[in-house]
């Protein structure tokens, strides 16, 4: 029986930063991906907006989102847009949360997934977001990128993590 | 992976769910939340027993199925997660997630997704909090403001591994 939630990769932000974070062959032996992210960058606002580039580009992805601010609820669409996390000049310390659920991202099927994201500041100012996003390929995924407008600061870490359906 | 830790089952004269002595083994924590009560409240999130105004901002976006609105404070003692049903029937589910729980890089955020239904009415909402404090989480509080809870009301307690593979 396979184990919930298998842990597949991690990894953390050194020192200096970084542009992106891929993870390259992605096993195809499970049913869904996972992804926990826990990030800052380092672009000059309280959020900035993460993406996510599926086998190496960061295209085909259509998104649909409802967003609050922490004082106005909002909705509306994007393309290759994944949510918001922390910027630099939030408060200190201070990394967003987010997660991606992918499921059946080896189908030969067009691949759904959703994101549940919040980027917190200790202000009126921040944003909790559920979205839906459609990557238009009917390949499998075998790798993930994710990256901002700026360097992923020191000490961001981003998990990938297996789901494997019953009888598998 | 995802291993439970602990599960606390109320029993008619239950307020608070208190996990103490948290391992500090895990990466991540999340807690799966069954709760109702039969008066007006509000679940909050407690971390370490610390109750201090200036360290829990928190944010949400929810919805009533007729409208949203997001909303925040930063002045409260502990973090808001969401509205309990104000039912003797209806129990709310929500799942709370805080990552990176010992990191002392990282004040601690607390990200939620939840909600009830009662039937022509209810809520679903997705909240998010800040604990200005890098220290390690240890102990996990969840406080209902209306009193005791409905016996059968149970939140479990789970701690998440990561991998030491980069897959990079």
């Amino acid at each position: 029986m396979g184990v919930f939630l298998q842990p597949i990769y991690t990894q953390t932000v050194g020192s200096g930063g970084i542009g992106n974070i891929t993870f390259n062959n992605i096993p195809q032996t499970f049913t869904d991906l996972k992804v926990v992210a826990s990030t800052r960058l380092a672009g000059a606002a309280t959020a900035l907006g993460l993406s996510m580039g599926v086998n190496g580009a960061y295209t085909l992805q259509t998104n649909r989102y409802v967003s609050g601010n922490g004082s106005a609820a909002s909705a509306g669409s994007a393309s290759n847009y994944l949510g918001d996390t922390v910027g630099s000049t939030a408060t200190a310390s201070v990394f967003g949360s987010l997660e991606v659920y992918i499921p059946n991202y080896t189908s030969s099927t067009f691949k759904q997934y959703i994101v549940d994201a919040v980027s917190e500041n200790n202000a009126t100012l921040s944003y909790t977001e559920l979205w839906a996003g459609l990557w238009s390929s009917t390949s499998a995924i075998t790798s993930l990128s994710f990256a901002g407008g700026s360097n992923l600061l020191q000490y961001s870490t981003i998990s990938l993590y297996g789901i494997l359906r019953s009888g598998v | 992976m995802m291993i439970p830790i602990a599960t606390i089952t109320a029993n008619g004269s239950t307020s608070a769910f208190d996990f103490q002595n948290i391992p500090q083994t895990f990466t991540h924590l999340q807690l799966r939340c069954f709760v109702g009560i039969n008066t007006g409240s509000v679940f909050f999130c407690a971390i370490n027993n610390v109750y201090n105004n200036t360290k829990y901002p928190w944010h949400r976006l929810y919805g009533d199925g007729a409208s949203t609105a997001s909303g925040s404070s930063t002045t409260d003692n502990q973090m808001l997660i969401s509205d309990l049903a104000n039912s003797a029937t209806t129990f709310g589910s929500f799942i709370i997630d805080i990552l990176d729980y010992t990191n002392t890089n990282k004040n601690r955020v607390i990200k939620s997704i939840g909600g009830f239904d009662k039937n022509g009415s209810g809520q679903v909402s997705t909240s998010s909090g800040l604990y200005i404090d890098t220290t390690a989480v240890s102990r996990i509080t969840l406080n209902s403001s209306g009193g005791n809870v409905l016996a059968g009301s149970r939140v479990d307690l789970y701690g998440i591994t990561t991998s030491s593979v980069t897959g990079a």
